[in-house]
């Protein structure tokens, strides 16, 4: 996986609130072994229902309050992220989304709920800089989001939760004799 | 500051902590499926990982399963390579799975328990949102992702924040048919499908306290439907009475009889602290069901679906409108007397014997309405046998019911078991998203008791109408 760079995209705006797992990826798509190929059925059933559905572009989504609640399925981070998402903007994430995303170098940005409102109905691209912690958009305006140092660390550096664990085996080790 | 029950489980399973970082958090149990751990398992090959300790680790076939009794009707090739991966990565990895024809297999939440795998105190963890239902004992369970599963094959730890707490106190007495469903039902009605996000939450209340260990699985199992996530209730004698005859409890307790103190110790006292405190009056309150297409657009069955124009929140009425178009409802309209076309009893939220009783109870010497199919998926193959040892199965037959294997079935649609489109399921389990029991399907989220109801008079029924009349 490669580090979080600055970067300018198009935005894709799913204005929806509560848009959860089922919609980004229904479980009719969860038979597979890999984790490769879900890209294609992202939002499914929400292209299905709303023929007005949006084209996706660009690297930045931007979504209604509650994105990603519902189940644990990891498969819906892996489907945006193949269908070219590396951001996902909203006022409130849910926890297991939260945590799936960020495993995934897929960055979820919290804002408040005017800020959200207000880029949902304005612009034509963001950049998005993590190592500042702020979102710009057309206009040269910015907007800071908060993530929590290890989080950011992680990402600007590409380390992953799993060498971090690995690296304190030993002590895990101990702790398992003892719970015994 | 007076621990609480999340506070001490938390606390006593912390392998590390340090300012700046998360915690290390120990896991005495992963519990697993085939949908989310073959990613996990490859992982591991790949960086020539083994598990930390297959102990630890237990598996079972659920989601993908065939509910054919003759476990042969795969939906299709990738569900059949799907469970025959997981049986193949159990072996090369040497984890104990609970197969088809064990006499165990079951939904991973409905065996984990039954098998006494499930402990008060214990942190669990499966590859599956609504592994809250081992709360119900006491223990801190929780849904997670693929690639946390790999942390725990490979560590047996987490690297993780603590959740806030909250308590959730459930105050008075409700009506006759409003059960341990509709509790749950209410509280995600009343603060929300993301009232909960951030928080574990312990229940409460005398309503709690006099509920079955089925009831209180129910209830801890819909935790994740408001956001939180982890839900559980405190151990008392009938944790213990339930735990004393289940195969890995009563071992534990055998070995170990001082153990049950220690799990009774880990109730939260009356004057434990939380972040959070949340009351929900239940007093006199009647039966409810989802009118829409998240677990939080309820009503009781008596009152009408509310009109969008009317919810003073702009982006819960503009979802509401929504949602009644999807599900071809109009606001303002009583929701009893919708035809219903399909009735689903089973799921790791309904799918426990007791839920089978109360079924089996209303259709006894009674036959379906001539519309509607109906589907008795248990839970696991122990619910099924009790079944059949109960003479349930006599009276589902009687009436006209499809009484299958067990499995997750009809409750996300992922095995073949689906509510074609267009057409209106009344079910017992957890979540009515749109196209969740099948692409263009319509849900309606309501306790065992009344999705019976519905399928004798084959349309949303007040079940106090029902016995009254």
């Amino acid at each position: 996986m490669k580090t979080f760079e600055k970067f300018t995209s198009k935005i894709t705006r799913l204005p929806q609130k509560d848009i959860d797992t089922d919609l980004i990826i229904p479980a009719q798509f969860l038979t597979t072994t890999s984790k490769t190929g879900l890209g294609k059925n992202l939002f499914f059933n929400l292209k299905k229902a709303d023929p007005d559905f949006p084209s996706l572009q660009g690297r930045i989504l931007i979504a209604g309050k509650n994105f990603g609640c519902g189940s644990s399925r990891e498969h819906a981070v892996w489907a945006l992220k193949q269908a070219g998402f590396d951001v996902v903007i909203s006022s409130e994430f849910a926890d297991i989304f939260r945590g799936n995303a960020e495993k995934n170098n897929l960055l979820p940005i919290q804002l408040d709920e005017p800020i959200v409102q207000h880029l949902l109905g304005n612009g034509n691209t963001l950049t998005v800089d993590l190592e500042n912690q702020k979102i710009i958009d057309d206009h040269d305006h910015e907007y800071h989001f908060e993530i929590t140092k290890f989080s950011k660390k992680r990402l600007l550096e590409n380390l992953s939760d799993l060498d971090y664990l690995l690296e304190n085996k030993t002590l895990i080790h101990k702790f398992n004799q003892q719970q015994k | 500051m007076t621990p609480n029950i999340i506070d001490k489980i938390w606390n006593t399973h912390v392998v590390k902590h340090e300012v700046g970082a998360p915690d290390i958090l120990f896991i005495d149990l992963q519990l697993i499926h085939e949908v989310t751990t073959p990613q996990a398992f490859q992982t591991l090959r790949d960086k020539h990982l083994s598990l930390f300790d297959p102990s630890r680790t237990i598996a079972t076939v659920d989601h993908s399963i065939p509910t054919d009794l003759e476990r042969k009707n795969y939906k299709d090739q990738l569900t059949r390579k799907q469970v025959e991966t997981l049986r193949k990565n159990c072996e090369d990895f040497n984890i104990k799975i609970y197969d088809v024809q064990s006499g165990h297999q079951g939904i991973v939440h409905v065996t984990g328990p039954e098998l006494g795998l499930t402990q008060p105190g214990k942190t669990i963890v499966c590859g599956d949102s609504h592994t809250a239902t081992h709360g119900a004992f006491g223990a801190l369970a929780f849904g997670i992702g693929t690639s946390q599963i790999l942390h725990v094959f490979a560590t047996q730890s987490l690297l993780l924040e603590k959740p806030k707490t909250m308590k959730v106190n459930f105050i008075g007495t409700p009506s006759k048919y409003f059960t341990a469903k509709d509790a749950i039902l209410q509280l995600i009605q009343e603060i929300g499908i993301q009232g909960g996000t951030g928080y574990a939450m312990e229940f409460c209340g005398e309503f709690i306290k006099n509920m079955s260990m089925e009831g209180r699985m129910t209830i801890c199992n819909m935790a994740i439907e408001c956001g939180a996530k982890s839900g559980l209730i405190s151990p008392d004698e009938k944790t213990i009475e339930y735990l004393k005859d289940k195969k890995y409890s009563q071992k534990v307790i055998n070995d170990n009889p001082e153990i049950i103190d220690q799990w009774l110790s880990l109730a939260s006292a009356p004057n434990a602290q939380y972040d959070s405190v949340v009351e929900i009056n239940i007093e006199g309150q009647k039966p409810i069901i989802t009118w829409g297409t998240n677990p939080e657009q309820s009503i009781h069955v008596n009152q009408r679906i509310p009109k969008p124009q009317e919810i003073p929140d702009e982006a819960k009425a503009l979802a509401a409108q929504k949602a009644l178009d999807y599900v071809h409802l109009k606001g303002g309209e009583f929701i009893e007397g919708t035809p219903i076309d399909y009735v689903f009893i089973g799921s790791c939220t309904n799918g426990r014997i007791e839920d089978f009783r109360e079924v089996a109870k209303v259709l006894k010497g009674k036959t379906i309405h001539p519309t509607i199919t109906m589907l008795c998926v248990p839970g696991s193959e122990v619910v099924r046998e009790q079944c059949i040892e109960e003479g349930l199965d006599q009276v589902f037959e009687e009436a006209g019911v499809d009484f299958r294997a067990s499995g997750c079935s009809m409750c996300l649609a992922m095995n073949g078991d689906q509510v074609p489109a267009g057409k209106r399921c009344a079910s017992t389990s957890n979540r009515n998203f749109v196209g969740r029991q099948g692409s263009g399907s319509f849900t309606h989220l309501m306790s065992p008791i009344m999705a019976a109801i519905c399928a004798i008079e084959g349309k949303i029924t007040n079940p106090e109408k029902y016995f009254n009349k």
